[in-house]
C-alpha cells in the first residue's frame, strides 16, 4: 500500500462542508498546518453559475437533445458543477426493509454549504437540553451558553442577516442588516400579529454590507446555486480559499476515506484512502484527525475502522456510532392570495425569503401533544425570471390562446398563487433511527462497506406536523387567502422525498422518508462518558482522544433549526480547543 | 440574406408598426437589431421553409403583439424550436406530422394552406383546437400538437430578452440595494384584510 512515509501532517480533515471548513479555516488561522481530505473534486469560482439565465445555454434548459419535450427530463442551466451527488453504482447505500431513508450527499470542495438554503439559525436554550427541559430525547454536555461565544465568531466573520427580537425560540445574534419584506411578507408578518404569532426577518448567510473582503448581495435570488461574488456563505469560497492563502492548507481531493489506521495503543496514526483517480489504496500520517465527512460518512468510517483494539470499530465500545440519527419534520402548505392579483412587478428576487417565522410556542407545550417546535420558512409571491415551464400554471387553466392567454400569464406572475408554507420541526431521538455497516455484506465500488440507514418517525413528528397544517391553514385564511388544493404534503420543497408509506391514513400529514429534508445528524453523539456518547463535550472521542468530530455527528438531539449554523459554532469551538490541546501537548 | 430571413425580418418590422403608434422604443431597437442579424443567419435547420412558415405564423398567433410589444414571432421563437428539432428525431416527428395536420385540416376546411388562410380562418381552427373540452375524434391529434406548440411557444418567448423584460422591465438582476415599491405594498394592503 502507497504511504506517503516522509510526512506526518498534525491534522487530517476528512470532509469540507460547513464542519470541515470551519475547522480548516479556524486551524489555519491559528498557524496549525493542516490536511483537508474531500472525497471530490476541486470547485472553482467560476463554477458557480450564480448570474447564468436561460440564454446562457442555445437550448435554454430544454438538453442538448431536447429531451424535456420528449421524456421530461431537462437540462439543469445551473449548477451541474457546484452538486455532485456521487454515483448510485459506485457509492450505494441500502435502507432496511421497512423503513423510508434518503441520503443526500455531494462531493465536492465545500459539499452541500455550495447549493444550500443559507439558513442560519441559532438553536435554543432548549435544544440543548431537550430532556431536562422538555422531557424527552437527551440533553447535550453542553449548554446554549457554552456555543454562544462560537455563534458570535461564526456571524462575525460569515454574516447573517436579522432583527433582534428578544424570542427565546430564535437567539439573537450579530446581525447584518435585513432586507426589506416584499409585500406578500408584509401580509404573512400582519396575518402573524392577529393570530398572535411573531414573524421576524429571516437569519440567511447573506452579507448586505461588505465583510471580510467580499463584497455585498446583489439579490439575484439565485443564493442555491453558490455565489460567485462570496455574498453568501459557503465553505469553499468563505472559509477553505481563504485558508489556503495562508500555505498552511493542502488540499487533497478525489480522496475517498476508507479507515482510521491504529497503533497498538489504539490511537489512530494514519488515514487510509482510495485514490479515486487510480483507484489506489494509499495513506497518510497524521497526529489528529478530524472527521466531518457527513453523520452518516463519519459513523461509515468509524464503524469500518476495526482492529483487535476496537472490534466494533473506532469509539463504538458502548454500541453508539450510528444511533440516534435525527432529520427535520418536513410540511409544506401553500395558499392562494386571489387580491394580489395584478400587483405592479418589481426586481423582487432578493436572497431567498426575507420573512420567517419562529416557533411561538416553545413555553405552552403543555397545550400540544408534542413536545418540541418548529419554525416557517416562506415562499412564493414573488416575481421570478422566467424560466421553461413559465406561466404553465396560467395557460393550463385559461387553456386558449393570444391575447387572452398572454393576459392570464401576466395576471397569474407574482399575484400569490402558490404562497408557500414550509415547516421544520424538531424531532425526538429514537431507537429506530440509525445506521449500521449492512449485514449482508453491500460494498462500494472500492469495497468499503456501506451504511443501511433505519427510519421511523413517531407519533410525535406525526402530531407535530399535524399543527404546522392547522396553523398554516390559519394564517392563510388570516390572510384572506384560500389554501390550495392538495391539502398539503409532508417533506415536500427543498429535500422532497416520497411519502413514507409506513403511517396509517389516520388524517395526520404522512411524513416524507428519513434524511429528506437533508439535516441528517446525530450518529456521533456527544455526551458525557463512553457509555452514553462517542464523543465528549469537545467533541473528542472518549477512547481515541486524537479523533475529534466536526460536522452534524456530535448532535444529541437536534432542535427545529436547520443544523448548519450550530454546525459551524460547534466546530469553530472544536477546533479551538484542539489546537490549545496541541499548544499543551496534550493531544 | 435569404430570401426567408428577408421577408421574416421585413415581416416583424411591417406587422409591428402596423400594430399601433404607441411602439416601445426598445421594440424598435430590437427589430432594428434583428434586421441586421437577419443578413448573416436564420435558416431553418430542422423543417422546410413551408413547415417553418406555418409554425412562425403559429407561434404568432399564440403570443401575439400586445399594444406594441412584440411577441413569439418578434422574438424568433420559431427559430428556437426549430432549433430543438434538429436535434430530436421525435420532436421533429411530432411538428412536421402537427404542422402538416393543420395545413390539411385548413385545405379541407377552407381550401387553403394553414399559412395563406385570413386570420380568420386561422383563429377558427385554433379555437377549436386550443381548449380541451373542445377535443373530439376527429381533432384529437391537431389538440394534442396544440398542447406542445403552445407550451414550446410560451418557453421560447419567456426566456427570450424580449418576453423577460416583457414580464417584468425592472426584474433583471443586480441591484445594489433591494429595494420593494410602496406601490406594489400599497397594492395588495389596500385590497387586504389589514386595510
Amino acid at each position: 500500500m502507497a504511504q506517503d512515509r516522509s510526512t506526518v501532517h498534525d491534522v487530517v480533515i476528512i470532509g469540507s462542508g460547513a464542519g470541515g471548513g470551519t475547522v480548516t479555516k479556524v486551524l489555519a488561522d491559528l498557524g496549525v498546518r493542516v490536511l483537508l481530505m474531500e472525497a471530490g473534486p476541486m470547485v472553482t469560482m467560476s463554477g458557480f453559475k450564480t448570474l447564468d439565465s436561460p440564454l446562457d445555454a442555445w437550448h435554454r434548459g430544454a438538453g442538448d437533445a431536447a429531451t424535456l419535450y420528449t421524456t421530461g427530463q431537462g437540462a439543469p442551466l445551473q449548477n451541474t458543477s457546484i452538486v455532485r451527488p456521487p454515483n448510485a453504482t459506485d457509492e450505494p447505500y441500502t435502507v432496511a426493509a421497512g423503513s423510508q431513508f434518503r441520503w443526500s450527499r455531494s462531493r465536492v470542495i465545500g459539499g452541500r454549504t455550495n447549493h444550500y438554503g443559507r439558513i442560519n439559525l441559532r438553536y435554543s436554550d432548549y435544544d440543548f437540553k431537550n430532556k431536562s427541559m422538555k422531557g424527552v430525547g437527551f440533553d447535550w454536555p453542553i449548554a446554549y451558553e457554552d456555543l454562544a461565544p462560537y455563534y458570535d465568531k461564526a456571524e462575525r466573520f460569515i454574516g447573517v442577516t436579522g432583527r433582534a427580537e428578544g424570542l427565546r425560540s430564535a437567539p439573537d445574534g450579530i446581525f447584518q442588516t435585513p432586507a426589506p419584506w416584499r409585500p406578500h411578507e408584509h401580509l404573512i408578518h400582519r396575518a402573524c400579529e392577529k393570530l398572535g404569532i411573531k414573524a421576524t426577518s429571516s437569519r440567511q448567510a447573506v452579507i448586505t454590507s461588505p465583510l471580510n473582503g467580499r463584497p455585498a448581495c446583489i439579490y439575484c435570488g439565485n443564493c442555491g446555486r453558490g455565489c460567485t461574488f462570496r455574498s453568501n456563505y459557503a465553505s469553499s469560497y468563505v472559509q477553505i480559499f481563504p485558508a489556503m492563502e495562508t500555505g498552511r492548507v493542502t488540499v487533497l481531493t478525489n480522496a475517498m476515506a476508507r479507515e482510521l489506521v491504529t497503533d497498538a495503543a489504539g490511537k489512530v496514526t494514519a488515514v487510509s484512502y482510495i485514490d479515486k483517480a487510480t483507484g489506489e489504496e494509499r495513506q497518510v500520517r497524521c497526529r489528529i484527525v478530524v472527521l466531518s465527512a457527513s453523520s452518516g460518512e463519519s459513523a461509515r468510517l468509524l464503524l469500518n475502522s476495526k482492529s483487535s483494539r476496537h472490534p466494533q470499530g473506532v469509539g463504538n465500545s458502548g454500541g453508539l456510532v450510528g444511533k440516534y440519527l435525527t432529520d427535520t419534520v418536513g410540511f409544506n402548505l401553500s395558499g392562494n392570495v386571489p387580491y394580489m392579483r395584478g400587483m405592479p412587478p418589481f426586481a423582487s428576487a432578493g436572497y431567498g425569503a426575507h420573512l420567517y417565522i419562529p416557533w411561538w410556542k416553545a413555553d405552552r407545550h403543555n397545550e400540544l401533544d408534542f413536545p418540541l417546535g418548529y419554525h416557517v420558512e416562506l415562499g412564493g409571491g414573488g416575481f421570478a425570471t422566467p424560466a421553461l415551464g413559465f406561466g404553465a400554471e396560467a395557460y393550463e387553466e385559461s387553456q386558449g390562446y393570444g391575447l387572452p392567454m398572454r393576459k392570464a400569464i401576466r395576471d397569474s406572475y407574482g399575484s400569490g398563487i402558490n404562497i408557500t408554507f414550509t415547516g421544520r420541526g424538531s424531532m425526538v431521538p429514537n431507537e429506530d433511527c440509525y445506521c449500521e455497516i449492512d449485514p449482508d455484506g453491500a460494498k462500494d465500488k472500492w469495497g468499503i462497506p456501506v451504511l443501511r440507514f433505519h427510519w421511523k418517525w413517531s407519533d410525535y413528528e406525526r402530531n407535530e406536523a399535524r399543527h404546522m397544517r392547522e396553523s398554516f391553514t390559519a394564517i392563510i385564511e388570516a390572510m384572506g387567502g384560500t389554501v390550495n388544493a392538495g391539502g398539503g404534503r409532508g417533506g415536500r420543497g427543498r429535500g422532497a422525498a416520497p411519502p413514507d408509506p409506513n403511517q396509517p391514513p389516520d388524517g395526520r400529514p404522512q411524513l416524507g422518508a428519513g434524511g429528506g429534508i437533508i439535516h441528517e445528524v446525530g450518529c456521533v453523539r456527544m455526551g458525557t462518558t463512553p457509555n452514553d456518547s462517542v464523543v465528549n463535550k469537545f467533541c473528542q472521542v472518549h477512547e481515541v482522544p486524537n479523533v475529534f468530530s466536526a460536522d452534524g455527528g456530535p448532535f444529541a438531539s437536534h432542535g427545529d433549526k436547520n443544523p448548519t449554523h450550530t454546525i459551524i459554532a460547534l466546530a469553530w469551538r472544536t477546533a479551538e480547543y484542539l489546537a490549545e490541546e496541541m499548544r499543551k501537548g496534550n493531544v | 440574406m435569404s430570401e426567408i430571413t428577408r421577408r421574416q425580418a421585413l415581416g416583424h418590422l411591417a406587422t409591428a408598426f402596423a400594430a399601433g403608434a404607441a411602439i416601445d422604443h426598445w421594440l424598435a431597437a430590437e427589430l432594428h437589431a434583428q434586421l441586421r442579424a437577419a443578413g448573416t443567419t436564420f435558416t431553418p435547420k430542422a423543417l422546410s421553409a413551408q413547415q417553418f412558415r406555418t409554425l412562425e405564423r403559429l407561434t404568432d398567433l399564440i403570443v401575439p403583439i400586445e399594444n406594441g410589444k412584440p411577441g413569439a414571432l418578434q422574438a424568433g421563437v420559431a427559430g428556437w424550436i426549430d432549433a430543438l428539432l434538429s436535434v430530436n428525431e421525435e420532436l421533429k416527428s411530432r411538428y412536421v406530422t402537427g404542422l402538416a395536420w393543420l395545413d390539411q385540416t385548413m385545405t379541407t376546411e377552407g381550401g387553403t394552406a394553414f399559412v395563406s388562410a385570413t386570420p380568420a380562418q386561422q383563429t377558427a381552427l385554433l379555437d377549436a383546437i386550443a381548449f380541451k373540452e373542445n377535443r373530439t375524434a376527429d381533432n384529437t391529434p391537431g389538440v394534442d400538437f396544440f398542447i406542445l406548440a403552445r407550451r414550446m411557444t410560451v418557453d421560447g418567448f419567456y426566456t427570450s430578452d424580449v418576453g423577460i423584460r416583457d414580464i417584468n422591465p425592472g426584474g433583471r438582476p443586480p441591484h445594489g440595494t433591494f429595494v420593494v415599491p410602496q406601490e406594489a405594498v400599497d397594492y395588495v394592503i389596500s385590497r387586504s384584510p389589514f386595510k
